[in-house]
């Protein structure tokens, strides 16, 4: 027996941001519906919101944190060292120097707006830089 | 989806213009369709308010009632005559002053644009330009109206809301502002509330040595951002850095440390569309492997770096947005489980706002700008006769590091191309699909030629989405002043076989 699962979301792609659902089976993207009556979409997807969502199971996607070697390779971490790794690396950066800003932050356009929110009080609170931009200008 | 509602339109009997160097689809279906050289949307705008200034097409009431700074800029457009423009253009005057009749005679008009006219070093005014176009022709606030810019990627909009910026804390309130300090003060305790620097001020500072770390969360600049060979320099040069990716893109590549992140369809959230509208994804999948949604990295390295508070899932995060982010006031998960609301939407009995700048502007008048036409910061000469612009293909999103992954779309666009109109390709000797060597006065990648009618002579085009054909070694640091946007879309080069 076959045991759909259909997940209403908003697309990721564009920023139209068209309403659809994920049908699923088990840990696999079966397809997706377009959601009728949606006020921006009303039904309709573009030819990525149709098909582009099989990246989330490629092979290629990071599925442990990893640290660079000393000869350039990346070896696979666990959480805990990884993080602890991250804050060696940011309180060295900002005890360097005399400015507040020796770090850069990117943060993301695709990423979500509780993502964004966080981003930036992280930048400006834990990371005490103001530098921080996403790729809107590109 | 935006082209659907402007078919929508045009059966209800509205005229389409279509101004691009390309001849884009829509442009199949415009009435007027101007074949635009690159760089100069100033010279057209300028011409437009002129003819319709001159030919006493503008709103008098609208100008009257609503903007002010009128006289001044027609006073700087009094000279732009379509055949001036037509001189800077080519675009033929004719072409010219049938779309300012058809735009200033029409009952309701709207511009939609997109980075055509911001990826220019006149980028600003180019915007300020259509805010005027749109001003006296009293096409401000009412439906099927207004300036309308087309966001590319699907929340540039909320992570501009949200202060993912380094001039303004969430909410568009600016850093410098001592009420803004105040304010978040008493959230967040002591915190850096500066104008800090912009993405390309931020390469500059590493290379100077000053900005020692990066965190890159989600981006891949090594491919997007202008003039790569410097960029990777820069990546190269910094000491620390920190990418948070859900592939290990040509930027991660660079990362002392590399964070899986969940891409949009493992967790929970909420993305802003184009038209300021907050809607909520949700958990389809679970994070693959051990890789985590990105709220909560971000999260526990706030704690890692001793912050007290926690957030037990998104939809607690959206409550401190509730309180600091004037605008998303009232933007609960809630009452946007069903339909999104727009921003504005300042408290709970709050309806969203549908038309920003309804009955009035919210500074009160409209301010015309005054937007003289300037040369873009690269010409073509005898070694680079030829203007390259960039931009996206309907299959392809971004860098490629989603849709490349996805079959059935890489298909329709398995690798890097270069469109060049018919009579270049003669010029050059070059057959359709030969791989040619493009090449600018910062580096050459190489590309499959895509020979057609469908772009301006002495213009090529070509996109970002390719790591093996990384457009972005050859384009220019000319910037815009105000936004640092680079500009993308003039650059100039020279092809030859490869």
């Amino acid at each position: 027996m076959i045991l759909l699962k259909r997940v209403l979301t908003t697309c990721g792609y564009c920023g139209c941001g068209c309403g659809l659902y994920v049908n699923i089976e088990g840990d696999e993207i079966l397809g997706v519906t377009p959601q009728g009556g949606h006020v921006v979409s009303d039904g309709k997807l573009c030819a990525k919101g149709w098909h582009g969502f099989s990246f989330v199971r490629s092979p290629r996607r990071l599925t442990k944190p990893l640290i660079k070697n000393n000869d350039g390779t990346f070896r696979e971490a666990s959480w805990e060292e990884a993080y602890k790794t991250v804050k060696e690396g940011f309180t060295r950066a900002m005890t360097g120097g005399d400015n507040t800003d020796a770090i850069g932050v990117f943060s993301s356009a695709r990423c979500t707006n509780e993502e964004n929110f966080l981003m930036a009080k992280l930048a400006r609170m834990s990371l005490k830089t103001s530098s921080i931009d996403h790729c809107a200008r590109l | 989806m935006v082209a659907t509602r402007v078919f929508e339109a045009k059966e209800k009997g509205a005229s389409l213009y279509v101004v691009d160097p390309r001849r884009i689809r829509l442009a199949e279906f415009a009435d007027e369709y101007a074949e635009i050289e690159p760089g100069t949307n100033l010279a057209f705008v300028n011409a437009l308010i002129h003819i319709i200034i001159e030919e006493d097409l503008y709103d008098h009431k609208f100008v009257a009632e609503r903007v002010e700074n009128f006289e001044a800029v027609k006073e700087s457009v009094k000279d732009c005559t379509a055949k001036w423009a037509e001189e800077i253009t080519n675009i033929p005057a004719e072409t010219i002053e049938n779309i300012a009749r058809g735009f200033a005679g029409a009952d309701k008009g709207s511009v939609l644009y997109a980075m055509g006219i911001t990826q220019h070093k006149t980028g600003t005014k180019n915007v300020a330009s259509l805010a005027n176009l749109v001003m006296i022709t009293g096409n401000v606030g009412r439906e099927g109206t207004g300036l309308n810019p087309l966001r590319g990627q699907n929340n540039v909009q909320g992570a501009c809301d949200l202060g993912a910026l380094p001039n303004v804390l969430p909410g568009y309130q600016k850093a410098v502002d001592p009420a803004t300090k105040e304010k978040y003060g008493k959230v967040w305790g002591d915190f850096s509330c500066f104008d800090g620097n912009k993405i390309p001020e931020m390469f500059d500072r590493i290379d100077e040595g000053k900005m020692k770390a990066l965190y890159v969360m989600g981006e891949n600049p090594v491919l997007s951002d202008p003039d790569q060979q410097h960029v990777m320099h820069c990546l190269e040069k910094v000491d620390f850095m920190v990418v948070q990716d859900i592939f290990l893109s040509e930027t991660a590549q660079y990362a002392d440390v590399v964070l899986p992140g969940a891409s949009f369809l493992e967790k929970d959230g909420s993305f802003t569309n184009t038209e300021r509208r907050a809607q909520l994804i949700h958990k389809a999948l679970e994070p693959i492997g051990e890789s985590k949604p990105d709220w909560l990295i971000l999260a526990e390295l706030m704690q890692m770096f001793g912050y007290e508070g926690s957030y037990e899932n998104p939809s607690a995060v959206m409550d401190e947005i509730n309180t600091l982010v004037p605008q998303y006031g009232g933007i609960t998960y809630e009452r946007i489980q069903d339909v999104g609301l727009q921003w504005p939407c300042p408290n709970l009995d709050h309806p969203g706002t549908q038309y920003l700048h309804k009955d009035k502007f919210i500074r009160g008048k409209g301010l015309m700008t005054v937007t003289p036409y300037e040369e873009p910061g690269e010409q073509a000469d005898e070694e680079y006769p030829l203007i390259m612009t960039t931009g996206r293909v309907h299959h392809h999103y971004h860098t490629g590091t989603m849709t490349r992954e996805v079959w059935t779309l890489d298909r329709e666009y398995p690798g890097g191309f270069v469109e060049i109109n018919k009579a270049d390709a003669e010029k050059m000797g070059l057959w359709d699909h030969q791989m040619v060597k493009i090449s600018s006065r910062r580096g050459s990648i190489t590309a499959k030629a895509v020979i057609t009618d469908n772009i301006k002579e002495g213009v090529v085009f070509m996109s970002f989405h390719f790591a093996e054909s990384p457009v972005n070694k050859l384009t220019s640091q000319v910037v815009d002043p105000v936004t640092k946007i680079p500009e993308y879309k003039v650059t100039a080069v020279r092809i030859e076989v490869a």
